[in-house]
């Protein structure tokens, strides 16, 4: 049974978007031309704009299967909203109108840094004000995500600025973990755990398990950010025993070149590295077209570019839209008969693949599963178990065929795979799954909006939310494409002045910036460890063939 | 650390509005929440606005953000408590 998603649709079709120039709510068409996806809008006051969304049509469809229904807050807390009518994506809180529970939840520390990136608009420069929410006004938004209903937030990405750049950082990490997230990220340079001894085992202690580490390629020019530091990231997390997720931005004729490289980093460190999550671009700020057009790169481009540059070891058929795990969320709800945590995303939002490390094979997980066959299984039986199917009965078929759509001789020498499938979904027993971490890797994709792709569909489903001390619960792309009615204004309302913060830091410098030592870095053996990369899976190094 | 209550008293207005659309709306409340005094604001399908605004924001200032063409007029201007926002917003 399709269930009804009521988002997206074949093309062309109706959307909303805003005006990149004056952020008019307008109607706006997701057409085809020439094999490509295009949003297209009209300003009255601004004109025409018409912007590549997706670079596939076909892709584009053959991800639209997935799009899944909305697993929505029931508690919204934008009171306005539903009531009285919704002004998405000005009334952002969450609101009644939004589709999707928090799956991702974000709270920025601060908004120092101790790098001044030239890409980078997010940290005070000198003088600024300092924004650095309480521990108190945490706590308030951490209980603010835990009393969403039915699906109360799990997942907590503690971001900035650099979250590390707090004194109370463990403090922070300690309250999370006390009020309950299972898993707790920190949104990292990387460079306090890789230099500051011990401070990656305390944060692992607190209740770390994840860093998401910005690593934009795999040589110096490509990663001005950390190339040097990276390495000593590396070792740190992997003697605390906390996994790296490496998160390259990406940007056609600046790093694309990159992307088998990257991937071929994390696998050379896959004792630590437990995937890589690729963001291509989303500009901020005026851009014109010209150079829009130059650096914009969407998901289907840059699967393209993962096929070509890891050789078909890794293919564009081997990524899926990430709502079609919707199948499985399904399935469990009804085998518990209660609401699971789900990914009700857009499908053009993100795709992802898991790959597996075999001695030196690397084996995408859909090289031995029919995916898409267990998929539309899992909906028979949860059609089953709806229309009134004994739960048991159902569990027991699942377990009877579900290697029918496992080809055994394919799957890693050390994985049972129908096994753990039967222990997650029917036993709820996740021990397995951790055991196989340290040899796989997640290789997701992720792409943020910008005012000139935005799709108000598309931000009514995110699910990676901002909580804000004025209560308020805004998704990703409400926050940070409309900073100056979120993001910027509220974080400006509760901060303090530069002076303020420097006195009651002892006069501490709130723009200390970290200074890098090239030579001795280079001449380090954390450094020899990882450059060049001693395995070089897809027969070429660093993205250069 | 940043404050935990940056206000104290607090205006929460009642605007009419004329002559307004469903994305019209849309745009004259985000043109509102461009005012750095303005902490809420929202066009209902009454068309009537509903405005919470801190000390910084005069009546005037709001007035003047809409396009003349909608005669917005103040309705009713009420106080209330930062505190009370806070906790209409959280759960």
């Amino acid at each position: 049974m399709q269930e009804s998603t009521e988002y997206g649709g074949d093309l062309p079709h109706e959307t909303l978007s805003v005006c990149p120039e004056c952020k008019r709510v307008l109607k706006a068409t997701v057409l085809e031309d020439e094999g490509k996806v295009f949003i297209e809008r009209e300003c009255p006051e601004h004109g025409k704009f018409k912007e590549v969304y997706w670079e596939s049509a076909a892709y584009y469809r053959k991800m639209g299967k997935y799009a899944s229904p909305a697993n929505q807050t029931l508690n919204p807390n934008a009171k306005s909203a539903g009531e009285d009518g919704t002004s998405c994506p000005f009334d952002c809180g969450l609101c009644s109108n939004h589709k999707s529970h928090t799956g991702l939840a974000n709270i920025a520390l601060t908004n120092r840094c101790d790098l001044s990136c030239w890409y980078c608009f997010f940290f005070a420069k000198e003088g600024e004000p300092i924004y650095e929410p309480s521990l108190k006004d945490i706590d308030k938004m951490l209980q603010n995500l835990k009393a969403e209903k039915p699906v109360p937030a799990n997942a907590i990405q503690l971001t900035g600025g650099e979250p590390t750049l707090r004194d109370d950082i463990i403090d922070v990490i300690k309250l999370c973990k006390k009020r309950g997230f299972e898993q707790i990220q920190l949104n990292t340079t990387g460079m306090s755990l890789g230099f500051k001894k011990g401070l990656a085992e305390k944060v692992k202690e607190a209740g770390v398990g994840i860093i998401y580490m910005s690593f934009d390629g795999v040589s110096k020019k490509t990663n001005p950010k950390n190339h040097w530091e990276a390495p000593f990231t590396l070792e740190a997390c992997k003697k605390a025993e906390i996994g790296i997720v490496l998160v390259p931005t990406l940007i056609k004729g600046i790093n694309d070149r990159e992307i088998g490289g990257i991937i071929n980093f994390g696998l050379n460190n896959i004792d630590v590295v437990r995937g890589v999550n690729f963001q291509p671009v989303s500009f901020v700020g005026r851009i014109s077209k010209k150079e829009r057009d130059a650096q914009r790169i969407t998901i289907p481009k840059a699967l393209e570019l993962i096929e070509e540059q890891t050789q078909g070891k890794l293919s564009v058929e081997d990524f899926y839209t990430i709502p079609s795990i919707h199948s499985i969320t399904r399935f469990v709800e009804a085998i518990t008969k209660q609401k699971q945590y789900d990914l009700s995303v857009h499908f053009a939002c993100g795709a992802a693949t898991y790959i597996f490390l075999d001695g030196k094979k690397i084996i995408p997980i859909t090289r031995f599963i029919d995916v898409e066959g267990f998929f539309e299984y899992l909906d028979e039986l949860s059609d089953e178990i709806e229309k009134g199917g004994l739960r048991a009965i159902t569990a027991g078929k699942l377990l009877l065929n579900v290697g029918k759509f496992i080809e055994k001789e394919k799957q890693p020498s050390y994985l049972d795979f129908g096994k753990l499938i039967v222990d997650t979904l029917v036993k709820h027993d996740f021990s397995a799954i951790a055991k196989i971490h340290e040899k796989s890797m997640l290789i997701g994709m992720m792409h943020f909006m910008d005012p000139y792709n935005y799709d108000i569909e598309r931000v009514q489903r995110c699910d990676i939310h901002y909580a804000m001390p004025d209560g308020r619960i805004v998704p990703f792309c409400a926050f940070n494409v409309h900073p100056e009615i979120y993001r910027d204004k509220v974080q400006k309302q509760y901060s303090i002045p530069w002076k303020q913060w420097a006195k009651e830091h002892g006069g501490k410098d709130p723009n200390a910036k970290y200074k890098r030592n090239v030579k001795e870095l280079e001449g380090s053996k954390e450094y020899a460890k990882c450059y060049p990369m001693p395995v070089d899976f897809f027969g070429f190094q660093g993205g250069k063939k | 650390m940043s404050p935990e209550m940056p206000f104290g008293k607090l205006l929460k207005y009642s605007i009419s509005l004329k002559n307004t659309d469903e994305l019209e709306k849309r745009k004259i409340q985000y043109d509102l929440l461009l005012l750095e005094g303005v902490l809420r604001a929202h066009v209902g399908i009454d068309g009537n606005a509903k405005i919470i605004a801190g000390p910084k924001a005069s009546s005037k200032e709001i007035l003047a953000a809409i396009p003349a063409r909608h005669s917005a007029k103040v309705l009713s201007k009420e106080s209330m408590d930062y505190k009370q926002l806070l906790s209409e917003s959280y759960n």
